[in-house]
């Protein structure tokens, strides 16, 4: 009984609290980057070097009054949020951190999984929005994640290639001599400009479009559903981060200090993180026909030449990993 | 008819069996199966071939045995250092036997220096092994049934069919046939019947029955004469 | 026309003097071709490393593998042992529950054969409490 309900309530509740102090705590410092490189400093005013901005826009953005439009789907425009929120918790499963919640066989499969999932809650609350910037910028949101979410996974099948098992703690132990984005530097890097579109942030946020679509599929929200799709968002922008760090930056067990595994990892989900903003701080946003041009024809036969050359060799050297 | 499911009794089954944790079989692990080889290799060849768990409780006592005296003769030798190998095996994630080579070695040398015990090279345990064994090799482990007589040889002139196999479609000689159509002038005459019949009597369902069923008639009839002529000339070709 | 007062504004005689519009970028850092150079050798670099460690995995895990071979007699026989106590308690168990029904034979099984049947886990645990056939079935699962 008190295993069941600590194994099935207690620790998700844990991971769930955690997990939204860290969005909280992202939004600041994506607010404070950004402020300084644009010569300015950002909040300060609540709280000492503003740090609880964050709680102060919760509180405002939940006791502010949702709008429902009139003409949208009522059930659908209050279910969709809640579904982004869900996943984006749910993604969080079978991280290693070092030790996930489930142990999942095939976690790298369930994280593609239900990151596809995501989309229906974009389609779903653009839709049921009825407004036509937010149908718009949800087919514009859905048509990109799911493009990009090719290459993920076709880089997702060239690691495991190297490490040899769709666990996620396989990737720590196949990181202790080497880390992976040595060897696989160029699918590092299409990962992660893949994650930023993949998460639809900046340079790939055609989804929000501010002078010609107001602010995306998630126009006619407001208040406590807006929030939600907001912590959504920067979950998932954390998730991807500290999947990347796993996948590529070995964020493995140190066996000699194992009380840092989750300090190490997160401090290079963090660096990610920065980089994220960085680029958003840099870059100008790409036009429609220029992001699908990058996945289609530059990402996808790249990736997949990639494959065949990463099966090739390690067979041919005799480098394949052990599998059970 | 069922058969009577037979148990040996809890006293046959009453072993001193190993009371220890996975850690520490584990971290014996290398020296037991070089240590208790020959009683390991029995009982599972005995397993193997009787494919029955009653029949080899006298070999799975055998390594019981061997395996509690095994334990004994570590704990009166090398107490200290096997518990140190065990609780950091315990301690590591998944008990993986790398993350604790210095207490291995420790224990290694212990158990070389006042057993003599060598630890067996990688690859030795999963050797394939001849194991010479006084036990006779069991007849029927299946319990199959006796496999069944074979068919009787048939008696009488064999001869090969009449006209070819009739099984075989692309033959030449079908292939050249198939060419012509043979039956297409019997679609035609029936259509050609109930086109004729059809005419007096077309607006009843009645009407056209009649109609119909002479027209297959004189289909079927066409059909046989074509058939025939088919296989008088398949006859010329063969 | 060829009179005419006003002076039209006109380059000075042979032109203007060329000037430097070309986009003037200081050379600076490696080469495109040795930073690929660069790039392709941290790339072989990875690999010889990632490939010999994947070797010395795959040693670790005949190490492991051969732990569990050699531990396998030990462990068979013990289940081997446990599974047939169950059933000679299941046995008398069913001995004295049945024992007011005519016609029932003890321990008769359903099976028209002789040989072994492996019993299955709901056969072994079911005159005994929930929890274990439980613990029997989920409490050793690792993965889920």
């Amino acid at each position: 009984m008190l295993s069941t309900l600590v194994t099935s309530i207690l620790n998700p509740l844990i991971l769930i609290v955690f997990v939204l102090l860290a969005v909280a705590l992202l939004t600041l410092v994506e607010r404070k980057v950004l402020g300084y490189m644009q010569l300015r400093k950002g909040p300060n005013i609540v709280g000492p070097y503003g740090l609880l901005q964050p709680i102060a826009d919760g509180l405002k953005l939940f006791m502010k009054e949702p709008v429902r439009p009139s003409t949208s789907s009522p059930v659908l425009f209050l279910f969709t949020p809640m579904l982004a929120l869900t996943l984006a918790l749910t993604l969080w499963t079978p991280m290693p951190l070092p030790f996930p919640m489930a142990d999942l066989n095939l976690g790298i499969l369930f994280i593609l999984a239900l990151s596809s999932l995501a989309v229906y809650s974009i389609l779903g609350s653009g839709w049921a929005s009825n407004s036509k910037y937010a149908l718009i910028g949800a087919l514009r949101a859905v048509a990109q994640t799911i493009s990009y979410e090719v290459s993920l996974g076709l880089i997702l099948l060239n690691a495991i290639i190297f490490t040899g098992g769709f666990t996620l703690q396989t990737f720590s132990v196949a990181q202790e001599s080497v880390w992976l984005i040595f060897p696989a530097w160029p699918l590092a890097a299409m990962w992660y400009i893949s994650t930023l579109a993949e998460t639809n942030r900046a340079p790939f946020d055609l989804t929000e479009g501010e002078s010609e679509l107001v602010s995306g599929f998630n126009v006619e929200y407001a208040g406590g559903p807006f929030a939600l799709f907001f912590l959504a968002e920067y979950a998932n922008i954390l998730l991807m981060n500290t999947l990347s760090a796993t996948l590529f930056l070995g964020a493995s067990i140190l066996h000699t200090t194992p009380e840092i595994t989750t300090t190490n990892l997160m401090i290079k989900a963090t660096l990610l993180s920065v980089l994220f903003l960085w680029v958003r701080a840099s870059y100008p946003r790409f036009r429609y026909d220029q992001l699908m041009h990058l996945i289609w024809k530059n990402f996808l036969p790249l990736t997949l030449a990639l494959v065949i050359w990463h099966l090739s060799l390690p067979i041919a050297l005799t480098g394949l990993p052990p599998q059970l | 008819m069922p058969t009577k499911l037979d148990v040996p009794t809890l006293q046959e089954l009453k072993v001193d069996e190993i009371k220890v944790s996975s850690s520490v079989l584990k971290a014996a692990a290398h020296h037991y199966g070089s240590q208790c080889d020959k009683p390991n290799k029995e009982f599972m060849l005995c397993r193997w071939e009787e494919k029955d768990p009653r029949k080899c409780l006298e070999e799975g006592r055998k390594v019981n045995e061997c395996a509690l005296n095994f334990f004994r003769q570590i704990k009166g030798n090398c107490a200290e250092s096997f518990t140190e190998y065990w609780t950091c095996l315990d301690y590591s994630n998944l008990a993986e036997l790398r993350h604790c080579r210095k207490q291995q070695h420790a224990f290694d040398s212990c158990v070389l220096e006042k057993l003599g015990w060598e630890r067996p090279d990688l690859g030795d345990l999963s050797k394939v092994t001849k194991v010479a064994t006084s036990r006779p090799l069991p007849e029927n482990p299946y319990h199959s049934r006796p496999r069944p007589e074979p068919n009787q040889t048939i008696e009488g002139k064999l001869e090969p069919a009449k006209h070819g196999s009739r099984l075989f479609f692309w033959n030449w000689a079908s292939l050249t046939l198939a060419a012509e159509i043979p039956f297409a002038r019997c679609g035609l005459a029936l259509r050609l019947a109930q086109e004729t019949s059809d005419r007096p009597s077309s607006d009843l369902d009645g009407g056209t029955k009649g109609g119909g069923k002479k027209g297959y008639k004189k289909e079927r009839r066409c059909r046989y004469r074509e058939t025939r002529r088919r296989n008088r000339r398949l006859q010329v070709i063969n | 026309m060829a009179g005419s007062k006003v002076k039209q504004d006109m380059p000075p005689p042979g032109g203007y003097a060329p000037f430097d519009y070309k986009r003037n970028l200081p050379k600076r850092g490696l080469s495109g071709y040795s930073m690929f150079g660069i790039g392709i050798g941290i790339m072989v670099f990875g690999y010889w490393r990632l490939f010999k460690w994947n070797r010395e995995r795959r040693r670790l895990q005949i190490e492991e593998l051969e732990a569990r071979i050699a531990l396998m007699p030990l462990l068979q026989a013990e289940h081997d042992r446990r599974t047939l106590r169950m059933l000679r308690e299941n046995l008398e168990e069913e001995a004295i529950i049945m024992k007011d029904v005519p016609g029932w034979k003890i321990g008769q099984s359903v099976f028209h054969t002789d040989r072994w049947v492996t019993p299955l886990s709901e056969e072994l645990f079911n005159l005994r409490p929930r929890e274990e056939l439980l613990h029997k079935r989920f409490g050793f699962l690792w993965y889920v």
